[in-house]
């Protein structure tokens, strides 16, 4: 019963439809800071998040690709478990799944097909089986092992982390996250110009292990 | 003696050094001038870097144990160069390949787009875009809209992608931390005793230190330095335990005999003088004494001891007064007889054309010759007048003085059994010349190793393809064809990985045949990529502008010279030759290989693509100097039974042949009976064994009047040559096993049969 309610007290439904706090990634970026710094900032800010076990929620993702007039928008939902890994369930503009697990990324397709990719054999596929996850749960301390961190605190309890890779992560030269009480926005900048962002909705966080349910959408 | 010493002395500081390496004992096998090249390359490339992987739970305490471990290494003489590894950045791609990049095509995609055309790339494409899949592209849309540049990037990863590069450094992953990859550079060779004796220390401060940083500080190598220092040493500990057990039974067996430290002293004088010189003598004409020479050289300079015993022990002829000079007298020319057959045996070894036999023989002469003299010239003046035998060596004497020829039953029975022996372990025995089975490394390094290549998934081969070209183009035409092979290796997982120049720099050819290709597939109006575009909303023009940028793209061409002065030329020197006499060539390196016989069929049929394998190359050589060797001792049992006979007589001469022939067959015979494998180290044993016999027959020959005496200066002999030559066989290094055992065998052999074949006829009734 107490593990029900604590489970309960844990379980932060986010409905903040505030937008983060607009501050330019140049001023992110501005601020460098430690991981024991941005931990204590996320600490106060949200729910324990370095604890997470599962997350899950609406995603919304925005490809500006240099040339193109409008950005390439998809909607989905996704789920992660802190020991399996995440998936990105896209339902728009086409329905595929994309299943990052340490050891693999799965793509599947509607009609069933997968391309799977050996972690083991690409170093950049690799660190994002790491990274996303690290960036969903809030995983300071991961976070740290792959990126140098800056911090911006806003006025009204809004934060942005400025993500720098310290490891070949591919085209990404920069990455700021930014939520409220939760994460609700990841922006990621590219070399070549191109940008993506991803806005979650509708987050749970909960610092349960995952229901045999949600584990067997990763097999 | 005096100058002996300072001549070694002078040798010693100046150039002797000693070599560990066993395939230094054999000649060059290969005279061609590129693969000498090629092989001083790859010995630069793998023999002095090893590789570290300094691993703990978190990457910061992994990166302050290697810096430690770096740091320590730098500070050392002994090694040109202690770094992380780094992984060649985009950058440094981009600098290189240009607009060309657009060109690069894997053998994986030029398949694809051959057989399939641009279609499924297109759609995979559009997927990815619409997922967070996209995140994964290694370029900007624009400039590689369908990754084909980014697969190219992805199969030059080294160690098939399983590094990461962080900070600049590679690091991999493992379930429970994280490796940080640090390269180590020898300033020499490993096989170098002083080079290793410069470097273990260092590297063992290293380990230290990086270890210090924390305790959970891991930290597993590979490399041949280890691996050889462990090698010397334990043959250094070998040679002293060997060394010191063997002298304190050949102490002890004098010190009961001859009861005065004067003719131990004397032995020792002796001894001194056979290893000074035949130390300084080698040490002259080449320098670098090979470890195993040396052993040979212990085991006959222990042999010319027997000089000294034959000398000593004809103080226990009788009673009567006696000096050295009438010793001498007695026996001088039986030892001049034995000490010339050995020469004679020995000098046959002159012969084959390999450095390694040739220190052996001139060693073993050098030392005999310095022992014989010490013998005839200072032991007379030196030895005075000793007592005559004590009760229990008299009483020992006479013991053996009435062993008479065996009576004819008990003949046979041991004709018999010799007969049976040698037919049985004759049919049995087995000669190795694999150099693999003959290098032992200790177990722990070796599991070490084989971590590190279950961690990176490969570790470089000793064995390599040789590529030649009459230019660059035909060159790099070659390496694109055998790759072609080695790729369907790598697929069916019998090769783990290999590198290549042709895979950064394509040939001209190639280049231009892919651009075709793409241009055909990817770029044409109507294309594939045309329709993703518009479909994805891109405005017309943009396929106009990827169809321009592929056309500039065209008009540039990779080449090797730039590739080579590019900030990845340090990567791909170490895959290029250069010039040869007959055009260029380059290495192709593997690793992971599980099948040697597909390897070989790799090069099958390719004029101008060899694979070299040195082990294989040695085991050869190995097989080619046992024949040698073999030949040198029936050559040498020829020219001792010519001796013999011409001194003794075609009959007496033919029954002491019997002695050195024989033994040196039983001993080969009860190898194989034990099922015991023999190699060219027994060969040499056995030349040990020839020697032995000869001076046995001899000795027993020519004091046939004073029987009781030789059989008790031959016995003793034997005992001094069991007591050194049998505790060699408890070595753990093959090769001195190898020569230990056949020694033991052939010693007990050589004075079973010398007492035998020189026995008197029986009479009805000896005389007590």
């Amino acid at each position: 019963m107490i593990a029900a309610s604590l489970a309960l007290a844990l379980l932060a439904v986010a409905q903040s439809s505030a937008l983060p706090t607009p501050v330019s990634p140049e001023a992110v970026f501005a601020h460098g800071t430690d991981a024991a710094h941005v931990a204590r900032a996320l600490a106060t800010a949200t729910v324990h998040p370095g604890d997470t076990q599962v997350f899950s929620g609406d995603f919304e993702q925005a490809t500006h690709l240099r040339g193109l007039p409008k950005p390439l928008q998809a909607r989905g939902s996704f789920l992660l478990i802190r020991d399996l890994g995440v998936i990105w369930h896209t339902t728009e503009p086409a329905a595929s799944d994309l299943i990052m697990t340490r050891d693999a990324l799965v793509q599947r397709s509607a009609l069933g097909a997968r391309v799977r990719t050996d972690t083991r054999r690409q170093p950049i596929v690799r660190s994002w089986t790491r990274v996303l996850p690290a960036i969903l749960s809030l995983d300071v301390e991961q976070l740290a092992r792959h990126f140098t961190m800056s911090l911006h605190e806003a006025a009204d309890g809004g934060w942005q982390i400025g993500l720098r890779p310290r490891e070949d992560i591919g085209a990404t030269k920069a990455i700021v996250i930014a939520g409220h009480h939760e994460l609700e926005h990841i922006e990621l900048f590219e070399h070549g110009g191109d940008r993506v962002t991803l806005d979650l909705h509708d987050v749970s966080r909960s610092m349960l292990p995952a229901d045999s349910t949600q584990r067997a959408r990763f097999e | 003696m005096i100058v002996a010493g300072l001549w070694l002395a002078w040798a010693a500081g100046s150039r002797l050094s000693f070599e560990t390496d066993i395939k230094a004992m054999l000649p060059q096998t290969t005279p061609d001038a590129v693969t000498r090249h090629a092989l001083k390359q790859v010995d630069a490339i793998l023999g002095r870097r090893s590789l570290y992987l300094i691993g703990a739970p978190d990457f910061a305490t992994a990166d302050s144990a290697a810096q430690a471990f770096i740091a320590t290494l730098r500070a050392s003489p002994a090694y040109a160069d202690a770094r992380f590894t780094h992984a060649p950045s985009h950058a440094e791609f981009a600098q290189l390949y240009g607009d060309a990049q657009r060109l690069l095509l894997t053998d994986r995609d030029r398949h694809q787009l051959e057989q399939r055309g641009a279609q499924a790339y297109a759609d995979a494409e559009w997927q990815r875009l619409y997922s967070p899949e996209v995140l994964t592209r290694t370029q900007a849309f624009a400039s590689d809209p369908l990754q084909l540049y980014g697969h190219y990037l992805a199969q030059l990863a080294p160690a098939g992608g399983a590094l990461t590069a962080r900070d600049g450094k590679f690091v991999l992953e493992r379930d429970d931390g994280i490796d940080l990859l640090v390269s180590v550079t020898l300033a020499d060779s490993p096989y170098r005793l002083d080079l290793q004796k410069e470097a273990i220390p260092p590297l063992r401060s290293a380990i230290d230190a990086a270890r210090a940083v924390s305790p959970s500080v891991t930290l597993i190598g590979s490399g041949v330095l280890r691996r050889a220092a462990a090698t010397s040493e334990r043959i250094r500990l070998e040679i002293i335990v060997i060394g010191g057990l063997s002298l304190t039974g050949v102490l002890l067996v004098f010190m009961f005999c001859f009861r005065s430290p004067r003719p131990l002293l004397l032995v020792l004088l002796s001894l001194s003088a056979a290893m000074l010189v035949s130390l300084a003598t080698v040490a002259t004409v080449y320098g670098r004494i090979h470890i195993v020479a040396l052993v040979f050289e212990a085991c006959v300079v222990g042999l010319a001891t027997d000089y000294s015993i034959l000398l000593f022990s004809d103080r226990y002829r009788d009673a009567q007064p006696w000096n050295g000079r009438l010793g001498l007298r007695r026996i001088g020319r039986s030892i001049g007889v034995a000490m010339a057959s050995m020469l004679l045996a020995y000098a046959s070894f002159l012969v084959p054309a390999s450095a390694g036999l040739r220190q052996m023989a001139l060693l073993s002469i050098s030392g005999l010759v310095a022992a014989y003299l010490t013998v005839v010239l200072i032991y007379p003046v030196l030895l005075g007048t000793p007592a005559p035998a004590a009760p229990a060596i008299a009483a020992w004497r006479d013991r053996l003085g009435r062993l008479r020829a065996p009576r004819r039953p008990t003949l046979a029975l041991l004709f018999a059994a010799g007969g049976i022996l040698l037919i049985v372990g004759g049919q049995r025995l087995r000669f190795i010349d694999d150099v693999r089975a003959l290098r032992t490394e200790p177990p722990a390094l070796l599991s070490e190793e084989s971590l590190v290549r279950e961690r990176l998934g490969t570790v470089t081969d000793t064995r390599f393809f040789l590529v030649e070209g009459r230019d660059i183009e035909a060159l790099l035409q070659n390496e694109e064809t055998l790759r072609g092979r080695l790729d369907v290796l790598l697929q069916r997982h019998v090769l783990g990985d290999y590198r290549a120049l042709s895979q950064f720099v394509p040939s001209a050819q190639r280049q231009r045949d892919d651009a075709a290709l793409l241009a055909k597939t990817v770029y044409a109006d109507g294309s594939p990529l045309a329709t993703l575009q518009a479909r994805l909303g891109f405005p017309a023009q943009a396929f106009a502008q990827q169809q321009a940028a592929f056309e500039a793209a065209r008009a540039t061409h990779i080449d090797l010279a730039t590739a080579l002065n590019s900030p990845l030329g340090p990567r791909l020197r170490d895959l290029w030759l250069g010039k040869t006499g007959h055009g260029v060539a380059s290495l192709v390196l593997i690793g992971g290989v599980a099948d040697d016989g597909a390897l070989s069929s790799a090069a099958a049929g390719l004029p101008d693509v060899r694979l070299i394998d040195r082990d294989a190359d040695a085991s050869q050589v190995l097989q080619h100097y046992r024949h040698l060797a073999l030949f040198g001792l029936g050559g040498a049992l020829l020219l001792i039974a010519l001796l013999l006979t011409m001194r003794y007589g075609m009959g007496a001469g033919l029954r002491l042949m019997a002695v050195p022939f024989g033994s040196g067959l039983l001993t080969l015979a009860t190898l194989g009976a034990f099922d015991v494998p023999a190699t060219l180290f027994t060969v040499l044993a056995l030349m040990l064994v020839v020697g032995l016999g000869v001076d046995n027959a001899v000795f027993l020959y020519e004091n046939r009047d004073a029987r009781p005496m030789a059989l008790l200066a031959t016995s003793i002999a034997a005992l001094v040559s069991l007591f050194g030559f049998g505790l060699l066989s408890a070595s753990a290094t093959p090769f001195v096993h190898s020569l230990g055992l056949g020694v033991l065998l052939g010693t007990l052999y050589s004075w079973l049969l010398a007492v035998l074949v020189t026995a008197a006829p029986r009479q009805p009734s000896p005389a007590p």
